[in-house]
């Protein structure tokens, strides 16, 4: 395919960066220096495998750290001109259980949506991302299987569509027997039916 | 009174309107992969700025953009889901 591509277990996306992708490069830049290991997840690496698609938000999981570290990510983040616009990021460390905004200072939009890793389905993204490099940075991403049986399980409009574009895209790379093992455990067979005859 | 067969109807509707949708994603999926990331890229890419661009101007507020992000979560009606 033209400009998308699985290379050595890298995805290289050969298209300019959006301003989805400039938010996340900065966030990233941010936590890579910190160490911080994280993933992103869900309709973002749909659009960023060129879903063509309006969205808002971009989610991210963070490994759990401590209260301390939070700190400094809080800070590091100001530093980089970065904001909360729904709360404060000083509240970070408490709303990281659920999630948090952040957005390029003074903007509401686009912005991250970040979380700690909570069940089982974000440590396996978490544990199981790989790299994809855009606009000469790399992001974490991840693994496709359990993108596309995670959208089939929310099963939107949007979500079915995401599962659709990444199915078609990576058919060929997909490894199926994970693909079916995601289905599997969140209950989504007839969704993935309908999928596959889609 | 109401006609017995307006929901079909209707659910028939959404199903086009849904395979429509499918449609249109897989064709997208053949454009990247016959063209150059420079053509397929900025032509995705001026649809992600241009709604941000859309909704910086809005002004909408926190709560008002959750409620609309929650709302566009719903499952397809008929799913049972």
């Amino acid at each position: 395919m033209a400009g998308i591509e699985l290379v050595d277990g890298t995805l290289v996306v050969d298209r300019e960066p959006n301003v989805l992708d400039e938010l996340a490069i900065r966030f990233s830049a941010v936590l890579d220096d910190l160490g911080i290991e994280h993933v992103y997840v869900s309709g973002y690496v749909a659009i960023l495998t060129g879903r063509s698609r309006a969205t808002e938000d971009v989610d991210v999981l963070l490994e759990r750290v401590d209260d301390e570290t939070v700190d400094e990510l809080v800070y590091r983040l100001e530093e980089a001109g970065l904001w909360g616009p729904a709360m404060p990021l000083d509240r970070m460390a408490e709303l990281l259980e659920d999630n948090i905004w952040v957005a390029e200072e003074g903007e509401m939009v686009p912005h991250l949506e970040v979380k700690f890793v909570d069940d089982r389905f974000d440590r396996a993204s978490l544990a199981g991302r790989f790299p994809a490099r855009i606009g000469g940075a790399e992001l974490p991403v991840g693994p496709l299987e359990l993108q596309i049986a995670y959208k089939l399980w929310i099963n939107s409009p949007v979500d079915f569509e995401d599962a659709v574009h990444l199915y078609t895209l990576f058919e060929e790379s997909l490894r199926t027997g994970e693909l079916q093992r995601w289905v599997d455990e969140l209950g989504v067979q007839e969704e993935y039916e309908r999928l596959e005859r889609a | 009174m109401s006609d017995s067969s307006e929901p079909d109807a209707l659910a028939a509707k959404h199903e086009r309107n849904r395979e429509q949708r499918v449609e249109a994603v897989k064709r997208w999926v053949e454009y990247i992969r016959d063209h150059p990331a420079e053509v397929w890229g900025a032509q995705q890419n001026r649809l992600v700025n241009s709604q941000i661009e859309s909704a910086r101007e809005s002004g909408l507020d926190v709560e008002h953009r959750r409620r609309v992000d929650e709302a566009g979560r719903e499952p397809y009606p008929g799913d049972g889901s």
